[in-house]
């Protein structure tokens, strides 16, 4: 009996382990370079491409305004910022998409 | 082989453990849902506001600054130091620009912005990582003038960012007693800046100087 609980609170520790990670907050500024439905490339002014996962919880909106829109709203070309949130640059989920005037 | 009534405690016991670790660690972490203050405790909490590491408490310190009380009078053990700077954002850029106070230690400053920022001058606790910074100032301005007296050691300093599409430019001018500055860019990369002692400041010598 105290083993299969030992073992069971063992497992269920060691699968609640990898989410402990804490997420770090990353600013990209660029342009939509690839776009799918569960992630989009975001190339910034340096030529480096991003590589963020979208969905249902992400928050579009058009510059300064208010409104929120739909994922499709997103087009390959815009300048976008993106306020993502991830362990590292390679795993990233966008939590705020702004479709801002194209980039100088 | 365990009973059914074993296997039944276990998966309880598990699915006990797993709600315990879901609220107390996975929610602050993850959501920043934090109902029971544990993320802030154990500094998980999810923050929109922190951007980059902290500096280790000390680092980059010659000397440390805590000021001794004599009634209206401050004593430091070392001369106050002083600092200007131009920060340039570029579309939609933000920086976050600090300095190392002792608690009790006093700074004066004043910046400006060429144009509208956003921006909140804030603290971090020494060894933070992501505990909530504490705000002290966070009014929509273009420049700003003050004294500040830092309520715990750690870095103190403002978060500016551009929110349109033109390069801003923010002069920031500093004397006090801290002791280090740092710069956390959108990159994510943290830099230490020097900063200048009191012999870059020019000197009037007494009696040469003309009175209208």
């Amino acid at each position: 009996m105290i083993k299969a609980l030992v073992l069971s609170m063992t497992v269920t520790t060691m699968l609640a382990a990898p989410p402990l990670t804490v997420h770090e907050h990353f600013r990209i500024i660029g342009t939509i370079t690839r776009l799918v439905a569960t992630e989009l490339d975001v190339k910034n002014k340096e030529g480096k491409t991003y590589t963020v996962d979208v969905n249902k919880k992400t928050v579009v909106k058009r510059d300064k305004e208010k409104a929120e829109l739909d994922l499709s709203a997103l087009k390959v070309g815009q300048s976008v910022v993106v306020d993502a949130y991830g362990d590292d640059e390679f795993d990233l989920e966008a939590q705020d998409i702004r479709i801002v005037p194209p980039l100088k | 082989m365990p009973s059914t009534q074993t296997l039944a405690l276990a998966t309880a016991a598990a699915l006990m453990a797993a709600i315990v670790i879901l609220v107390t660690v996975v929610l602050p972490a993850e959501y920043g849902i934090d109902p029971l203050g544990t993320g802030r405790r154990l500094g998980i909490k999810r923050n929109a506001l922190v951007v980059a590491p902290r500096p280790a408490p000390g680092e980059g310190d010659a000397v440390t600054m805590i000021p001794v009380q004599d009634g209206p009078l401050a004593n430091y053990p070392g001369e106050f130091r002083v600092d200007s700077r131009e920060l340039v954002l570029g579309p939609y850029e933000f920086i976050e620009f600090k300095y190392r106070l002792e608690k009790g230690a006093t700074m004066v400053f004043s910046w400006k912005a060429s144009d509208d920022v956003i921006h909140d001058f804030h603290g971090d606790t020494d060894g933070a990582t992501k505990d909530e910074p504490q705000s002290y100032d966070q009014q929509p301005r273009r420049s700003a003038d003050g004294s500040f007296a830092a309520p715990f050691a750690g870095i103190h300093g403002w978060y500016w960012e551009n929110p349109g599409g033109n390069p801003i430019t923010i002069k920031l001018t500093a004397a006090g007693f801290f002791t280090s500055a740092h710069e956390f860019h959108i990159d994510r990369s943290r830099r230490e800046r020097q900063l200048g002692s009191l012999d870059r400041v020019p000197l009037t010598s007494a009696g040469k100087e003309s009175i209208k």
